[in-house]
């Protein structure tokens, strides 16, 4: 199967969600990023307003947990600027810092400590640090406060990861792949843990990364769609659902020929192509008339009506349309 | 904030810190019976004779191991920070990385100091049982570069730990085993002893040098 996808410079005009009223939590500008010769993004640019959770997708690779290091000043960008808070992520004030609530990739910690003794390293470096939010959290495992880190499972340490991070009351929470290792129990609770939070004070700002768009759904206000080279794609998951389509073409003798010595489809409109054994998905958010005649201009033959047809997407087919498989 | 953090890294060396120190006692103690043994065996003279005279030193067995305690202290205290990266949990904490390091050093020089100091009395008493006033002096400055090495061993091993980059950790460790090699000659007993005070600098400077790495880790550049 082939899976041929369109750049992401045509989908940049989708991109939403500024509001220039507010002065953003974070700003990136014209950032741009490699590692050796392989470069990860170039000229990216987006910026979060207060009070709203994000949800940065994209398949394995394209730099999530990249941009989140780059951000919280653990990696200088090759070029461009980012700002937390108004200061530059490689040099963020202890101020800023006290502001952020920062979870790892893998729900880092210090594993041989103690649940209780995690909280009172922690606790005096935030003022308005709140204990009884941590127990809150941890309580919910049923396990004593003596239990170590280290002899938890993936999904009791994401829990006091959390719980940790929401104690500091912070005003930005940047979780890095907080589905990480998480069976679909924990993931439920993780986000029903964080909704209970959010509600509590309005104006806290989520910037999470992951894979797992199912999770996304009913949740972040705003997601981007991150593409290997820095491609951007800004949006509700709302738009995203109802724009995205993706139409069917069933291969036979008279249109077999088509693409067959291509890797891509020169048309802004295609988004994304998969190629299977007896058809073809095209993934787009244009109309169906549109992409029929794109479609015809690129050579393929369609006399019938019914040789384009809509096909239903989940949010996970439309994100893998989106991103392309592999 | 300071006290969490010397609360974090004294948790991390505690075992070692009290097996270090066992074992350091236990040395001590060794180091008692056989001064004490080479007074039983000779006349008291025959052995000042020796050891004032001809550069015995009684107390030999003890010139490594505030090297290797050092080395210890060093990988217990960093090996679970660099393990996964978890140093960037701290370096993220509202603190300024140069001071969040430093109390991280000043714990792991406090654990390896207050062993050294017990090191030292003890030779001391010792000494001071069994020979005339000088030779206590000869003795502690004989013992102080041994003690200096481990402070070198120590830095040299969190400057290697801390650095990111291989090409560098590999220089850090050479520097290390370069300066603690420096303490470490095969010297008439007190030999040291005008140069100490000149020998204590290239330590200052390491204590300073282990913020490099930590930068470099802090705000990592890959292109």
């Amino acid at each position: 199967m082939l899976s041929i996808k369109q750049g992401p410079a045509f989908f940049k005009k989708y991109v939403t969600g500024k509001d220039s009223t507010m002065t953003p939590v974070i700003e990136v500008e014209h950032l741009t990023h490699q590692y050796g010769k392989q470069i990860i993004y170039e000229d990216l640019n987006f910026t979060i307003p207060p009070g709203k959770i994000y949800g940065l997708l994209g398949k394995n690779g394209v730099g999530k947990t990249t941009l989140i290091k780059i951000l919280m000043g653990f990696l200088r960008p090759a070029a461009g600027k980012c700002r937390v808070f108004g200061e530059d992520s490689h040099n963020l004030s202890s101020a800023a810092r006290t502001r952020i609530g920062l979870l790892f990739e893998g729900h880092l910690s210090y594993e041989f400590m103690s649940i209780k003794q995690i909280e009172k390293f922690y606790a005096p470096f935030y003022p308005a640090w709140d204990r009884d939010i941590y127990y809150h959290l941890v309580d919910k495992l049923g396990l004593d406060h003596d239990h170590l880190i280290k002899n938890m499972s993936c999904g009791q340490r994401s829990q006091v990861v959390l719980g940790l991070i929401m104690a500091q009351q912070p005003e930005l929470l940047l979780l890095d792949d907080y589905s990480i290792g998480l069976d679909a129990g924990y993931r439920r609770l993780f986000l029903d843990d964080m909704r209970e939070f959010l509600n509590k004070e309005m104006n806290r700002t989520v910037f999470l990364t992951s894979h797992v768009i199912q999770d996304m759904e009913d949740f972040v206000d705003e997601v981007i769609f991150l593409e290997r080279g820095g491609g951007l794609l800004t949006t509700s998951l709302t738009k995203f659902k109802n724009g995205f389509r993706c139409y069917r073409v069933r291969r036979n003798k008279k249109n077999h020929s088509f693409l067959k010595n291509q890797d891509r489809l020169f048309n802004p409109l295609i988004k994304n192509i998969e190629t299977h054994a007896d058809y073809w998905d095209f993934f787009t958010f244009a109309e169906k008339n549109k992409v029929r005649d794109a479609l015809r201009e690129q050579g393929l033959a369609m006399n019938d009506p019914d040789d384009l047809k809509e096909v239903p997407m989940t949010l996970e087919d439309a994100f893998i349309g989106y991103t392309g498989r592999y | 904030m300071l006290k969490a953090i010397f609360f974090k890294e004294f948790f991390k060396i505690r075992w070692l810190w009290l097996i270090i120190l066992l074992i350091n006692l236990a040395l001590t103690a060794y180091i008692f019976i056989t001064t004490r043994s080479l007074f039983i065996l000779d006349h008291p003279e025959v052995v000042w004779y020796r050891v004032l005279h001809l550069g015995q030193i009684h107390f030999e067995d003890l010139k490594y191991i505030p090297l290797v305690s050092g080395i210890l202290i060093a990988c217990f205290q960093y090996l679970p920070e660099m393990w996964g990266e978890r140093l960037r949990l701290s370096l993220h904490l509202p603190i300024s990385p140069h001071i969040l390091i430093l109390a991280h050093v000043l714990v792991g020089l406090t654990a390896f100091g207050t062993v050294a100091l017990l090191d030292l009395t003890a030779l001391w008493v010792i000494t001071a049982q069994y020979f005339p006033k000088e030779a206590v002096m000869t003795s502690l400055v004989t013992a102080l570069p041994w003690i200096m090495a481990g402070v070198a061993a120590y830095l040299g091993g969190t400057l290697a730990l801390l650095e990111p980059n291989f090409r560098f950790k590999v220089f850090n460790m050479a520097v290390a085993a370069g300066v603690a090699g420096l303490f470490l000659r095969n010297q008439d007993p007190g030999g040291y002893g005008p140069a100490l005070t000149g020998l204590i600098l290239p330590l200052l400077l390491m204590v300073l040098s282990v913020l490099l790495p930590a930068y470099r880790f802090r705000y990592r550049r890959t292109v």
